[in-house]
């Protein structure tokens, strides 16, 4: 006698009451094989349609249509203009990474293997070493410049706040490091100059 | 007992000594107060033209870095060019087992992988770079800026300090209402006319010291040092406010300063 829906079962047991009064109605199924009037009800009923102003509807389509259309104005007029072609993005796989791009692993001998493990220990200690010894320059600097920021303050107050202040002239100072040959005076590219014309936003 | 007279000179002696004591007493405390509120501040200007060339890689650099490409080579894909010239030859092998009469005019028509090396390579060779050792390096011209274009050079002038001549950074004496960076701006640009350089920061990077002995009565000097970055131009002596110049390496500093200065060199010249 489970499930919603209309079955008989209750039914057929209150009005055969009478009838059969020694008959018990004993059930070992959990919903036993009765006629049902309906099918197996498992949802809740339907929402009732409710009736929508037809102007506010004319505004939803009106409104859908008015984005399309901005968007379409967009397009045509951003879309002539092209991406830089330092922002083009090629599939990565495709044109770098795919399988036939691979070398073929060469095979390395054990003493070429032997002299990489044992350069690579010397490697570690040369720059452990420099490191050491640039972290000593550094300890130096700093304590040289301390020192004479206190002989500062201990003359003028003054002076010593004047050097204490940020040198924001800095910040635009550039720098070019060494190259492998120095340059060439009065060199004239056979390309032409190098005129950089990348769009800043 | 001692006579009088004696007594007398002893006492006068006495006295003597002790307005002495006491006049000296007086005389260290001024002498104290001096060094403590009043030394002479000095500016020096270390302008550094830095390595316009790169060092010499020492030899576990060299194995090092030749190894390293190496192993980037090894592990790096092929590109482009590479896969070009891969396809040549094996478009070549396959025409030559096949026994083929083609047109000939096709193959004139297209650049090879290899024609484009060989042009790279031509065109490389009409290139000379410029010589990593200058004739100044051979002629070993103090004087000169482009000398020994893999070190940094500081510049060293003959100035009178103290009544003498002495091979010294450009330096001068503080004036009342500037900073002591500014100080060390006009060192350069009075004495060293036409160089610029650009002064690190507001903050002297080390000072030297001098206390003379107390009761001397000289002044106490400090000389603070600044770090510059040479950006153009050379010193010129006809203004006569340089007897002489020169742009020396740290090594050579000591051939040409005195050692109680280079001690204090050796502070901030690594």
């Amino acid at each position: 006698m489970t499930g919603p829906g209309l079955n008989l079962s209750r039914l057929l047991a209150s009005s055969l009451q009478g009838l059969f009064q020694t008959h018990r109605q004993i059930h070992t199924h959990g919903a036993p094989l009765l006629f049902k009037a309906t099918q197996q009800l498992l949802a809740e009923p339907m929402k009732k349609k409710k009736r929508i102003d037809p102007s506010i509807l004319a505004a939803r389509e009106a409104k859908k249509i008015k984005k399309i259309d901005k968007e379409i104005k967009k397009l045509t007029r951003f879309g002539r203009i092209l991406k830089p072609v330092a922002e083009i993005e090629l599939p990565k796989k495709q044109f770098t990474l795919a399988k036939e791009r691979q070398r073929t692993a060469p095979v390395l001998s054990f003493e070429e293997l032997e002299n990489r493990a044992l350069l690579q220990k010397q490697w570690g200690r040369f720059k452990t070493n420099a490191w050491i010894h640039q972290q000593r320059v550094y300890d130096k600097m700093i304590a040289a410049q301390d020192e004479a920021l206190e002989e500062l303050k201990a003359e003028s107050e003054y002076l010593y706040q004047e050097a204490l202040k940020v040198d924001y002239g800095m910040v635009a100072m550039r720098f070019e490091g060494p190259k492998s040959t120095p340059p060439i005076k009065d060199y004239a590219p056979p390309d032409g100059d190098y005129v950089d014309t990348t769009r800043k936003y | 007992m001692a006579s009088p007279s004696c007594l007398l000179c002893l006492n006068r002696c006495l006295q003597s000594h002790r307005t002495l004591w006491s006049r000296a007493k007086v005389l260290k405390g001024q002498v104290f107060q001096q060094v403590r509120h009043r030394s002479i501040l000095y500016s020096a200007i270390c302008v550094e033209r830095h390595p316009i060339v790169t060092s010499v890689k020492s030899k576990v650099e060299e194995n090092f870095s030749e190894v390293l490409s190496k192993i980037e080579e090894e592990n790096s894909y092929l590109s482009d060019h590479e896969m070009r010239r891969m396809k040549e030859q094996r478009a070549a092998k396959s025409k030559q087992e096949v026994a083929e009469e083609d047109a000939p005019g096709a193959e004139a028509e297209t650049v090879t992988a290899l024609d484009l090396e060989d042009k790279w390579d031509s065109e490389l060779k009409t290139f000379t770079a410029a010589p990593r050792s200058t004739p100044a390096d051979l002629s070993g011209e103090q004087k000169s800026l482009g000398r020994k274009l893999d070190a940094s050079l500081y510049l060293l002038v003959k100035q009178t300090v103290g009544g003498r001549e002495h091979w010294v950074l450009p330096q001068a004496s503080w004036a009342h209402g500037e900073t002591l960076r500014q100080t060390a701006e006009r060192a350069l640009s009075s004495l060293c006319v036409d160089v610029q350089a650009d002064v690190l920061g507001n903050a002297p990077v080390a000072v030297a010291t001098y206390k003379p002995p107390e009761h001397d009565g000289e002044q106490a000097i400090k000389l603070f040092f600044y770090k510059a970055w040479h950006r153009g131009g050379d010193v010129n002596t006809k203004q006569g406010l340089v007897s002489d110049y020169a742009w020396i390496t740290k090594d050579e500093l000591k051939q040409f300063c005195h050692e109680s200065y280079n001690r204090h060199l050796k502070k901030f010249i690594f």
